[in-house]
């Protein structure tokens, strides 16, 4: 069987507050996909219920044939990978030891990391372009660059989705394009499957092959032409 | 090892190497007062360093302690009713520890029953701070409806002091800590991931909710048994994380948690000598780790800048 991460008839929202009426989606491997609405609508709730953070309040999603609500924190990790938009209080600790600690939900050593977790993370710092940054704390550097080690962190995790809310937020252009570069790259070399959301529709028509246009607490598949439609 | 009778280092050294050879007063000063007094100071700095440190992990939040979320209050409410309620004719040691426990447990019940509802840690922390209040304001009316005798004590209590222990009690305190803290060893990635906040934690594989369960109870543990036997002490698992993250420069659990434990026994041992020589008859513990503790923390606020978990 072909893996997939399927969402059906999912209802997603917190308590008794429906965001989201009735999504249903597959997404295969080695896809890229942009989520597109205006601020409020639930694109992050969507992520968040997509990525296991958030319970969905009807529905079901799976991965590999397995309902990730049934799965533990760790072995969902396996799965799906995600990154925040932004973090608040960001602590001492430096690049290579948040890096590393992608590696908590696949390495065989939970307690104490080993070599080739540590490996594992500098692979990614270097495919992230931020080796510079290892010893770098996360205290210490700018917004752009902490981005890039959150997602190098989620690379670490070696799992076969991952979600993004809003990547690019705090990137320059340079950056912008240097981050979606490397998740493309990564989605044909690794199958990587990616679903963002982000509002700059220049990056989302350059990149996404599909998008789920959130609107009226509903949500539409369109084509990558039809950022230009919403252009006009 | 340092008191009001002094003993010539050279008899310090065979009374604790060969105690049978020693003269007899001397040895019961040592071996049944001052060290367990030192041992019993070393456990609390430790345990109350600890609870502080993981704690303030947990909430990502650099004023949170022991004292701040209830937990120091539910044990001093437990210990109150023992107290004041005239000790029931029970053994002290068991007794006290049973009592601070039950308070700090029924604390820590509600506060896990809380955690599971409120999504992010401000509202906890917020909860745990108006608990101490409220039980704070139950003490009160203990206190004042108690007997002068109970009073006594209960303040006496209060103060906090290393000196009311025997060894049971510094041993029951030195194995809780180590424990805990091989426990905690073993949970430093989790804590680690913990300061990048409960989403980042939740999207590397880390249960949030177990977690947060289980540095709850460990807390408990560790803040009942100290609050039991010294009274509640302030300060110390409040600053002494912030002395440990000054020294390393670094919040990651894997340096900190050793220095910080070293560091609490260190600043413990201090304040009580202190306490036990400022002044002629001794000055109470809290006295001591609040004039010691407070400045700590108002310095490396203005050192800092900005407060770091």
């Amino acid at each position: 069987m072909k893996e997939a991460l399927t969402i059906s008839n999912l209802f997603c929202g917190y308590g008794r507050e429906v965001l989201i009426h009735d999504f249903s989606a597959r997404v295969d491997l080695s896809e890229m996909i942009a989520v597109v609405g205006t601020n409020g609508s639930g694109k992050s709730t969507l992520l968040k219920t997509i990525s296991g953070q958030l319970k969905s309040i009807q529905g079901e999603i799976t991965v590999s044939g397995i309902n990730i609500q049934e799965l533990d924190q760790r072995k969902r990790a396996r799965y799906i990978s995600s990154v925040q938009s932004k973090v608040e209080n960001v602590p001492n600790l430096d690049v290579l030891s948040v890096v590393t600690l992608g590696r908590y939900a696949t390495t065989d050593s939970v307690y104490f990391f080993k070599s080739e977790d540590e490996e594992v993370a500098k692979n990614c710092l270097h495919q992230m372009q931020i080796s510079h940054l290892m010893h770098k704390s996360v205290d210490k550097i700018s917004d752009g660059e902490f981005q890039k080690v959150m997602i190098a962190r989620a690379l670490a995790q070696s799992a076969k989705w991952m979600i993004l809310d809003e990547p690019t937020a705090y990137l320059d252009y340079k950056a912008k394009n240097s981050v979606m570069k490397i998740l493309s790259e990564q989605m044909q070399s690794q199958g990587l499957s990616v679903i963002f959301s982000s509002h700059d529709l220049d990056m989302v028509s350059k990149y996404a092959s599909r998008i789920w246009f959130v609107d009226n607490q509903k949500i539409v598949e369109r084509s990558a032409s039809f950022i230009d439609e919403l252009r006009r | 090892m340092m008191g009001t009778i002094s003993i010539p280092f050279s008899n310090l050294v065979q009374i604790l190497l060969d105690p049978d050879l020693a003269q007899n007063g001397w040895n019961y000063i040592i071996w049944e007062i001052r060290f367990p007094r030192a041992l019993t100071a070393f456990s609390c700095g430790i345990s109350l360093s600890i609870a502080g440190l993981v704690l303030q992990t947990l909430f990502r939040n650099p004023l949170a302690g022991p004292s701040v979320l209830g937990i120091s209050s539910g044990a001093t409410l437990g210990v109150s009713l023992w107290l004041l309620a005239g000790g029931l004719g029970l053994s002290a040691i068991v007794s006290t520890a049973i009592a601070a426990l039950i308070g700090s447990w029924m604390v820590l019940l509600l506060l896990i029953w809380i955690a599971g509802r409120l999504r992010d840690n401000v509202s906890l922390l917020i909860f745990g701070i108006m608990l101490s209040f409220l039980v704070g304001a139950f003490v009160n009316v203990l206190e004042f409806k108690s007997t002068d005798t109970a009073l006594r004590a209960f303040i006496n209590w209060g103060m906090g002091s290393f000196s009311h222990t025997g060894w049971t009690e510094t041993m029951l305190l030195l194995l809780a800590g180590i424990i805990i803290l091989i426990v905690l060893a073993f949970m430093v990635n989790p804590l680690n991931a913990l300061l990048l906040g409960d989403d980042v934690a939740h999207s590397i594989g880390v249960s949030v909710k177990k977690n947060r369960i289980i540095i709850i109870l460990l807390t408990g543990i560790l803040v009942g048994l100290t609050t039991a036997y010294c009274g509640p002490i302030a300060f110390i698992g409040l600053a002494v994380p912030h002395i440990g993250r000054m020294i390393l420069r670094t919040s990651d659990h894997r340096y900190l948690l050793p220095v910080v434990c070293a560091a609490g026994g260190t600043v413990s041992l201090i304040c009580d000598f202190v306490a036990q020589h400022l002044v002629d008859g001794g000055l109470p513990i809290n006295t001591v780790t609040s004039a010691i503790g407070a400045p700590i923390v108002m310095f490396l606020i203005f050192k800092g800048g900005k407060n770091k978990t």
